[in-house]
């Protein structure tokens, strides 16, 4: 704590909400507190913020994001070692070392080029891109015993938590979006894209990527399938989201039909199906 | 072995409230969270048993501070903090003249320090913390740190006169 300025500093509340201050370091900080009213403040604001950053951020698919990229960084380093360094105990429901294995080898297959074990449970390709490794969208639910990996078709429930994640093979621009049972539109990539002129963000070039936030599923009937729209070009969404909405408008229709798009865009969907309805 | 998860739940608001408080964007503060973790579990740094909050407060600095670095190009600057704004905090201008000598000098100053020098600068000029949390935090002693600024000031110093 600084005396001298009095002001304790943002790291020592950071240390003080997570209990790693010394017992003469907290105790300043509470005589502090005894002083000054916004300390407290600046304390709750810390522990509003762990709350919602947790919530947005969920842990289980964050460790996911992380190891992937760390994963990946650690199969282009020059005397790249693989060892079982990640421990993630549910993954996939095997043990821990044999995950890890898998976790590291996993990642690395799209590097590869190769076919990967994935590939069966992400959506259908409806448009192969030529060359290099196809793209993939994946999705995975929060469930107790940590991520698990959805294959297309899979069944959900209102309110489970989806992660969704994409593999862009060889990069370009693209988006991600998903429509109901009900005729919504939701996207997911860019999130807060609502219609109208807007450039497709680029993707990742390289590895799996994770997106930043999850995905709750609501109560519409019947089914939720996600898309994964790309071309290696840059495009205007609005292309995107009149053939989205055309298609959405028709739920008989949207469970299984592709999107008519132009013929520069290429698309991947997966289908979820709504618990109660199959 | 590293449970990240774990570790996520643990330190991971603090770290992505850092970020998001020096770069000004959350897609960017994700990025670099998520680095300061890939960073912990590639063993570029470790995290001391006594204090790992400290260090990756630090690192989280640390990693902002290359990514604003990075965007020294005026056309690829997103909105937000530049590394040269937040130093200029360190010259308390508001005065626009002022504040383009300031920025001269923080380039000139900082050109040829490394980039532990720049973090320490902004955990103890910018966050106000004392030259021991500073420590603390960088890993260094206190006295290491006390030399490191006595240093920087003295260029500072040294600069400005040549101004």
């Amino acid at each position: 704590m600084d005396s001298t300025r009095g002001r304790v500093s943002d790291l020592s509340l950071e240390r003080y909400v997570l209990g790693e201050l010394s017992a003469e370091e907290r105790a300043a900080v509470d005589r502090a507190r005894a002083g000054d009213p916004s300390i407290d403040e600046r304390l709750k604001e810390i522990e509003a913020s762990d709350r919602e950053i947790l919530a947005s951020y969920r842990p289980e698919f964050m460790a996911l994001a992380i190891e992937a990229k760390a994963a990946l960084a650690e199969a282009q380093a020059p005397g790249a070692e693989n060892a079982g360094r990640f421990r993630r105990p549910l993954l996939l429901g095997f043990p821990a070392g044999i995950a890890a294995v898998l976790l590291i080898a996993f990642f690395a297959i799209p590097r590869l080029g190769g076919p990967s074990a994935e590939a069966a449970w992400s959506g259908r390709d409806s448009t192969r891109a030529k060359g290099g490794a196809a793209p993939q969208l994946l999705v995975y639910r929060n469930s107790t015993g940590g991520p698990e990996s959805l294959k297309a078709g899979s069944v959900a429930a209102s309110h489970d938590v989806l992660q969704l994640a994409y593999e862009a093979g060889t990069g370009g621009y693209g988006a991600i979006l998903s429509i109901d049972g009900r005729g919504s539109v939701t996207y997911h990539l860019p999130e807060a894209y609502g219609g109208g002129s807007r450039r497709a963000p680029a993707l990742a070039a390289q590895g799996r990527a994770y997106l930043a936030r999850a995905f709750e599923l609501d109560d519409a009937p019947g089914f939720e399938r996600f898309f994964l729209v790309y071309s290696p070009k840059a495009f205007d969404l609005s292309a995107l989201d009149e053939a989205a909405r055309a298609l959405a408008a028709e739920p008989g229709k949207a469970r299984t039909a592709d999107l008519g798009l132009p013929r520069a865009l290429r698309q991947i969907s997966f289908l979820i199906q709504k618990r109660g309805e199959q | 072995m590293v449970d990240v998860e774990a570790l996520y739940r643990k330190y991971g608001p603090m770290v992505l409230r850092r970020c998001r408080h020096l770069l000004g964007d959350e897609d960017k503060a994700l990025d670099a969270m998520q680095e300061c973790f890939v960073r912990v579990l590639r063993n570029k740094e470790r995290l001391s048993g006594d204090a790992p909050s400290s260090l990756l407060y630090c690192m989280a600095t640390n990693v902002c501070l290359n990514i604003l670095r990075s965007e020294r190009n005026p056309t690829r600057r997103a909105p937000g903090k530049g590394d040269e704004d937040l130093l200029l905090e360190l010259a308390g201008q508001d005065d626009v003249e002022a504040q383009g000598i300031a920025r001269s000098l923080v380039d000139r100053i900082f050109r040829d320090e490394a980039p532990s020098t720049r973090t320490m600068a902004v955990l103890h000029y910018v966050d106000g913390m004392t030259l021991e949390e500073t420590a603390a935090a960088s890993g260094l002693s206190v006295s290491g740190v006390r030399k490191r600024l006595s240093m920087l000031k003295k260029r500072s110093l040294e600069l400005e006169g040549e101004a």
